[in-house]
């Protein structure tokens, strides 16, 4: 997929509070959960962990913007749009392509419209996201496995 | 002889699909739906092969996977070893072979090992190889030959072609076997609702109702499977894998299955990793034969199995078969092998009260009945001819001719899934075999594998499973169903552990795989082996690929019988996962030739792969530059000019591998002074500060330079190598050790390309480049960082050194990386400027005697031994590690230190590794005081030089040593660790 715009936030149960009453930005708390706000995902990956997946070239907006409400609270947010790449994986050979890969269980049950998981996939760390019904998957890879994931998914996907 | 055991009639074979194969060279036709074994039974081929150790003729015994006898090599394209005939799918142009025979089948010379068999014994092997000492490289290469069921493909590139794909599931129920039990289970789960998943090692389900000729609920068993088998395929939340071995069962309720036709043309064998909520086995039961002398000639065959494949392949077993039998279940299979054609001469059954409803049954067939009677001999060595037959009482001997001799020794639940999940299986004396325990696991066992052997009983069992499971899941129960099968003989078996006559001579075999015999029982508990376990170990039986699908049960009731004890009291072994040989290419899976491992890219790799770069994994699955040679160059010249180049030019090079995360919280500081060994203080925003992170050992974790971004942001860099391992340490020591630290850490290695433009015209070369950062020494001085822009391109300038040479390292966006190393590869090309690989950049750090944590850092070394005490600061209280350095500064005894060595030859480079032995001693490595850790020839200083790990090493300064190479032995001077710049002036500039 194209670049896109990418933070990592960390932060407190106060930066959280502080998000929400000071700037009206609720950030999902169970971990796996993705919150849609203005075309901008914001997928809790950790207790205290968010990535925030924004339009490339909106990483410094979202990111002053974050700043500015956390206040003083404990946080970190660190724009790294430049160390992901996005594939794109969606039709009905989807979650056969993708069980290659990883032990998570892929059924609409367990892992559900809109949700995102961390996952080791074929030997690499990987944020996985149920996008669509279709069903379209996007899995964010650190750039460095970008060109060995491409290959990857093009055996799994028999080309 | 051609296809004259085929029957005219009857049979899943399809007639009108004639296929040609090859065994042994010779062509034979079968048809779509034979197996191998079935195939060449039909063609009248009763020799399949030798057996593993006494090289005994042997046939085709079985009709499933508990096939002892019938492996064949597959030749031609297949080309693959340790293949069971009777699994094998029958396919045109199939071309096969027999195994363990030298130069035939027919006449194999190893078959003087039956000769001599008086010598080689259970356990000869223990006693036998035990001297000379040295001589098992001789034996072992004999052993080696002599092993085996085949030879290892030969044609690789063929073979690497053929996709092999691993598939994870999760499902509600995971229920293995299709057999009456197997069935039922899945019909209940599935009405109700549940997530299936249904496999089965045969290409078609039924199991034994394939070839029962029983009826379920007023229907035939083949009518009640179809219809069954509808119902089930309807429904979505089943899915049923033909053809599907459930190889292994491990913890958690995970097991693995080997899929070998896959639904997409390109994979050959799909391996599934299955985590299931719920296990249900219904893997059915193995019939067992019967221990009586030369058991084991081809044409005697398990009974059930020649049922099969009467019924199923149209085959009979022979034109004159005897059936002997302990149970009611012979009776079954003799009369379907008459009702399909072939004359069964005789029932030999060793029980006194057989019921008088088979008994009529024989007599209205016409077959002769012969109660309490056991057969002491078998005619024939390539094929049976004839069977003698004895009272128990002793009396009424007799001779029957045959050609083919049916077996039933009773059933063994197949209980291998059962003792993988970590359960112990009981005895049950009502069906004198070992069935499942107390489960382990969420695991149940139904049907036959639990012992439940009566067609309905099996399918009550199954449905009635299947309906709990659905309900504990919080399932709707699925409405009641009741199953009445004709006929329901009772099983009533006598056991016959051991022969009740025996020759001296003949041997009566347990395990045909592994050729354990009763008599080799015998020896091991004379010799005190007596435990199961022992017996096992001193014999085989039960070991290797059949993991004793059929002679275990055998081998524990005469261990019982030599004991006389129960059988119960025996105990059982393990038996172990896989249930079936599962291929290394499906272990392997996809991960192999490119796609082994996940290799590690740079924005800036794809220029030094079309440059010709030399690329090898560096650290972290990083594929790194080692050097670029030029046309007509060899690797060391290109290394030397790459060095020079950065003395005396400028060099390029991507240093984007090398780990960095932000360290950001109000509490950094602190943090970094209790991991690093020197202070944090009093660093100021835009600097930065080597340090060193130990292990609580007071070994070397890591070095690295941390600059301050701003207030409570630190950007930290570690090595290439080491990156994964110093933020994990980081991360355990918040989350576990110092959880009142507010510090968060964020990789962004892969958000930063890194390219470092060293060497005296780096300033000069970067200003023509164009930047708005002052390069100026005094405004931009060493160890300190700047944010500007490098030709447009926005950046982090750092002004940091590996090399020693004045150098600029440039951060810029990954996503610009690659442009902005080609844009300055071009206006770099008036500047001679040079690419650099990891080759010389360890050249040039030997020069600066820059130590590396894990090379003069390996094992015991501290930062003392290293010479690196300035970077440990005395004032603090507590580091980690600190405790541990100060308990090396008290030991008395003699440390290895890091010492620069300069050879007394100039054309003697000693190779990293090369051990430094006490002057004069030579190659003594009793005497070794030290090892070379880095060695280059500088082309700067235009001589060897060396970094060594040297014992009490600052002491000997000035002194001599001797280097022992391969082929070489030389002598070096002792000096300080530092060649070129000891004043460090260069990169400061």
């Amino acid at each position: 997929m194209q670049p896109e715009g990418m933070l990592d936030v960390r932060g407190s149960d106060q930066f959280r509070d502080a998000c929400r009453e000071a700037g009206g930005l609720t950030l999902p708390v169970t971990v796996g959960s993705v919150c849609r706000i203005e075309g901008t995902l914001i997928y809790c990956i950790g207790r205290d962990h968010w990535l925030i997946r924004a339009p490339d070239g909106m990483d410094g907006e979202w990111a002053a913007r974050v700043q500015d409400i956390g206040g003083e609270t404990f946080c970190s947010i660190t724009i790294v749009s430049d160390a992901y790449c996005t594939f794109r994986i969606s039709g009905p050979e989807a979650v056969a392509i993708l069980a290659q890969g990883t032990a998570l269980d892929l059924d609409d049950l367990s892992f559900a419209l809109g949700s995102c998981a961390r996952v080791s996939f074929a030997k690499t760390p990987a944020i996985l996201y149920r996008a669509d019904a279709v069903p379209t998957f996007d899995m964010h890879v650190y750039r460095s496995y970008a060109d060995y994931m491409s290959r990857w998914l093009k055996f799994a996907s028999g080309a | 002889m051609a296809d004259a055991f085929r029957l005219s009639s009857g049979g899943d074979i399809d007639r009108t699909m004639p296929l040609s194969f090859t065994f042994n060279g010779r062509k034979y036709k079968g048809y779509e739906g034979d197996t191998l074994a079935s195939a060449l039974l039909a063609n009248g081929i009763r020799l399949v092969g030798r057996s593993l150790k006494y090289h005994r003729p042997r046939g085709i015994m079985s009709a499933g996977v508990e096939e002892t006898n019938g492996f064949v090599q597959l030749t031609g394209v297949d080309d693959e070893p340790n293949v069971l005939a009777t699994t094998t799918g029958l396919r045109d142009g199939l071309e096969a072979r027999s195994v363990n025979c030298r130069p035939s089948v027919r006449w194999d010379a190893g078959q003087v090992n039956d000769v001599i068999r008086g010598l080689i014994p259970a356990g000869f092997y223990y006693k036998t190889f035990m001297w000379p000492r040295n001589g098992w490289r001789f034996y072992g290469s004999l052993i080696r030959r002599a092993a085996g069921w085949g030879t290892a493909p030969r044609k690789i590139d063929a073979r690497l072609k053929e996709r092999c794909e691993h598939r994870y599931h999760h499902c509600d129920l995971l229920v293995v076997g299709a057999g009456p039990s197997g069935i039922a289970t899945a019909l209940a789960a599935g009405r109700a609702g549940m997530k299936v998943l249904w496999v089965d090692n045969q290409s078609a389900p039924g199991g034994e109702l394939l070839s029962s000729e029983a009826t379920i609920n007023g229907m035939d068993a083949r009518g009640w499977l179809d219809r069954t088998l509808q119902e089930i395929d309807a429904l979505s939340n089943v899915t049923r894998l033909a053809s599907s071995t459930a190889s292994g069962f491990y913890d958690h309720n995970f097991l693995t299955i080997l899929e070998s036709k896959p639904d997409k043309s390109w994979i050959c064998e799909r391996l599934w990793k299955v985590r299931a909520r719920r296990v249900v086995l219904a893997t059915g039961a193995i019939e067992r034969p019967l221990p009586f002398p030369n058991n084991d000639r081809p044409g005697i065959m398990l009974a059930g199995s020649m049922k099969t494949y009467v019924r199923r392949f149209a085959v009979q077993p022979g034109m004159r078969c005897v059936v002997f039998t302990n149970n009611n279940s012979g009776y079954e299979s003799a009369f379907a092998i008459s009702r399909h054609g072939a004359e069964v001469a005789a029932i030999v059954d060793i029980r006194g009260n057989v019921s008088r409803t088979l008994e009529a049954q024989a007599e209205e067939r016409g077959i002769r009945l012969i109660p309490n009677a056991e057969i002491v001999d078998v005619r024939g060595s390539f094929s049976v001819k004839g069977v003698k037959v004895l009272g128990r009482d002793g009396s009424r001997a007799l001779t029957l001719d045959c050609d083919a001799l049916g077996v039933s020794g009773g059933w063994n639940p197949t209980i291998h899934l059962y003792s993988q999940s970590g359960g112990r299986p009981r005895y049950d004396p009502s069906i004198e075999a070992l069935v499942p325990g107390r489960s382990v696991q969420n695991e149940i066992s139904v049907g036959s594998s639990r012992g439940a052997f009566a067609l309905s009983a099996c399918l009550e069992d199954g449905y009635r499973t299947g309906s709990n499971l659905a309900e504990e899941c919080g399932r709707t129960r699925p409405e009641t169903e009741e199953f009445s099968a004709s006929p329901n003989e009772e099983f009533d078996i006598q056991a016959m552990w051991k022969p009740g006559v025996q020759g001296k001579s003949e041997r009566v075999f347990l395990d045909y795989q592994n050729d354990v015999t009763v008599q080799d029982i015998e020896l091991a508990v004379t010799e005190n082996f007596s435990s199961v376990e022992l017996v096992k170990r001193y014999t085989t039986a039960g070991m290797g690929m059949d993991q004793g699908k059929c002679g275990n049960v055998g081998v524990i009731g005469l261990l019982s019988s030599l004991a006389d004890e129960d059988v119960g009291l025996v105990g059982t072994t393990t038996y172990r996962p896989p249930y079936t040989p599962v291929s290394f290419r499906a272990m392997a899976g996809w991960a192999r030739g490119h796609l082994l491992a996940p290799y590690r890219v740079t924005p800036i790799t794809p220029w030094f792969r079309s440059s010709g770069a030399y690329m090898a994994e560096s650290g972290s699955q990083f594929q790194r530059p080692y050097h670029i040679r030029n046309i007509g160059e060899d690797a060391e010249a290109a290394i030397r000019r790459e060095a020079l180049a950065a003395r005396t030019r400028v060099g390029i090079y991507d240093s984007s591998t090398l780990g960095k995360f932000e360290a950001a919280g109000p509490d950094v500081v602190e943090f970094l002074n209790r991991v690093y060994t020197n202070k944090w203080d009093d660093l100021r925003i835009n600097h930065g500060r080597f340090g060193f992170l130990l292990y609580e050992d007071g070994r070397l974790l890591d070095d690295g330079v941390v600059f301050r971004l701003d207030q409570s942001r630190y950007l930290v860099t570690t090595g290439t190598g080491t990156a994964q391992t110093v933020l994990q340490h980081f991360e355990r020591l918040l989350s576990c050790e110092w959880r009142d630290l507010s510090v968060y850490l964020t990789p962004v290695t892969e958000q930063w390309a890194v390219i470092c433009i060293c060497g005296p015209d780096a300033r000069r070369f970067l200003r023509r480049v164009g930047t708005d950062v002052d390069l100026d020494g005094s405004a931009f001085p060493f160890m300190t960082m700047r944010v500007g822009t490098v030709r447009g391109f926005p950046v982090r300038l750092c002004r940091v050194s590996f090399t020693g040479e004045l150098s600029y390292e440039i951060h810029v966006a990954s996503r610009n990386g690659l442009a902005l190393w080609e844009l300055l590869m071009e206006e770099g090309k008036s500047f001679g400027i040079t690419p650099i690989g990891s080759d010389a950049s360890g050249l040039l750090r030997t020069e600066k005697g820059f130590v590396m944590a894990g090379v003069e850092g390996d094992g015991p070394v501290n930062l003392y031994d290293a010479g690196m005490g300035w970077v440990i600061s005395q004032k603090k209280p507590e580091f980690i590690g600190k405790r541990s350095l100060e308990r090396d500064l008290r030991t008395t005894r003699e440390r290895m230190d890091v010492v620069g060595l300069l050879p007394c030859d100039e054309g003697f480079v000693p190779p990293a590794g090369s051990p430094i032995v006490a002057a004069h001693a030579k190659a003594d490595i009793e005497k070794i005081v030290g090892r070379i850790t880095a060695s280059y020839f500088s082309p700067i200083l235009k001589r060897p030089i060396a970094l060594a790990l040297l014992k009490g090493g600052r002491m000997k300064l000035g002194e001599s040593v001797t280097v022992s190479t391969v082929g070489r032995v030389g002598s070096a001077t002792v000096v300080k660790p530092v060649f070129y710049d000891p004043r460090g002036e260069r990169m400061r500039s």
